[in-house]
């Protein structure tokens, strides 16, 4: 694995969130965000995304969303508007004008929010494992217990991402997008439906579910294909 | 030509097992240390694990979708005889040392 720099970045309202950084600072950056109750480094260490992305001349950024990993977790509920604004503090605080996003799960829905507030700061989405439907936080609960990582903290954060039950918006236009789905997902079964009713490309990842899927070489290759500007979806 | 075995190794969290998600070598591949080897998924989450040295791939000890216990054997590979010895004299030397040092107050 390469060498992660690590980092602080304190928000506006005074949280202080984790930040991951590999590559070099002269290359395009990919900003990874994060699924429900996983961190940057279990999302995207250890799953080998460092390496994909450096030996494609990118850069890492990831960072723990608040509430996760080694962020804090303020006590205010914090919905997907809150987790938006911290992506695009991060890339404030490191002197990132423009960057590519990657997300999954819940990750890519603060992606397309990250967005929506501020199109022109980002290059390219990819969404890896969004559903199609927002989850309501009872269901966020539900999923977390039946991972075996349901805490006190886990369930704060659910509650904060209510209420849930609306498809998620499409990526601003112009801006290229890719959905990345196993064709296995249990929670974000509905994505290539959700993607095709927003003009969205996508993939499918034979064999693949929500917990495997982030690992997987052909989501890599997907997403370096998007971010080094190839050819989109199938 | 001399053979390197390599078990799945511990993987934390008291992990006792993963299951091969997917081979990204084959047999026969010059692999460099570090390169992606293998995926695999424990029951907290998916893995790529990093080849631990440079060399070609001789044998994969376990199929794709099939789980194997932290230390089984996972892959073999096929090394240069002079690079083989280099690696299996080091503990040696290590060990040497350690006991000059401690022998000397006594000595």
């Amino acid at each position: 694995m390469s060498d992660a720099d690590v980092s602080e970045v304190r928000t506006t309202d005074g949280t202080n969130l984790h930040v991951i950084q590999v590559g070099d600072p002269g290359l395009p950056v990919v900003l990874a965000i994060h699924g429900f109750a996983s961190s940057a480094r279990a999302n995207w260490v250890v799953t080998g995304w460092p390496r994909a992305l450096t030996d494609a001349g990118l850069r890492l950024v990831a960072f723990d969303l608040r509430g996760h990993g080694a962020s804090a977790a303020p006590r205010d509920a914090a919905g997907i508007g809150t987790h938006a604004r911290d992506a695009l503090e991060v890339l404030d605080a490191l002197g990132i004008d423009r960057a590519h996003a990657l997300g999954y799960s819940l990750g890519s829905r603060i992606a397309l929010e990250a967005a929506r507030l501020q199109p022109a700061r980002w290059r390219s989405l990819v969404l890896g494992g969004v559903a199609g439907t927002d989850p309501t936080p009872d269901r966020l609960v539900t999923l977390a217990r039946d991972a075996g990582v349901l805490d006190g903290a886990v369930r704060a954060v659910a509650l904060g991402l209510g209420p849930g039950g609306e498809p998620p918006p499409g990526p601003p236009a112009g801006l290229p997008a890719l959905a990345v789905v196993g064709d296995a997902d249990e929670v974000a079964h509905d994505a290539v439906a959700w993607a095709r009713s927003r003009g969205v490309p996508s993939r499918t990842l034979p064999g693949r579910t929500h917990s495997n899927a982030v690992s997987a070489r052909a989501f890599k290759e997907a997403a370096i294909a998007v971010f080094t500007g190839d050819a989109l979806g199938d | 030509v001399a053979e390197r075995s390599f078990p799945l190794p511990d993987l934390g969290e008291g992990l006792i097992d993963a299951t091969i998600l997917e081979w990204l070598v084959s047999p026969g591949q010059f692999v460099e240390r570090n390169a992606p080897l293998v995926e695999v998924e424990t029951t907290k989450s998916a893995l790529e694990i990093p080849s631990p040295i440079s060399g070609v791939v001789k044998e994969l000890h376990a199929e794709e979708g099939q789980a194997l216990e932290v230390g089984r054997p996972l892959v073999t590979f096929e090394v240069p005889d002079n690079q083989a010895g280099i690696v299996g004299t080091v503990p040696v030397v290590e060990e040497a040392e350690r006991r000059v040092r401690l022998s000397l107050p006594d000595e």
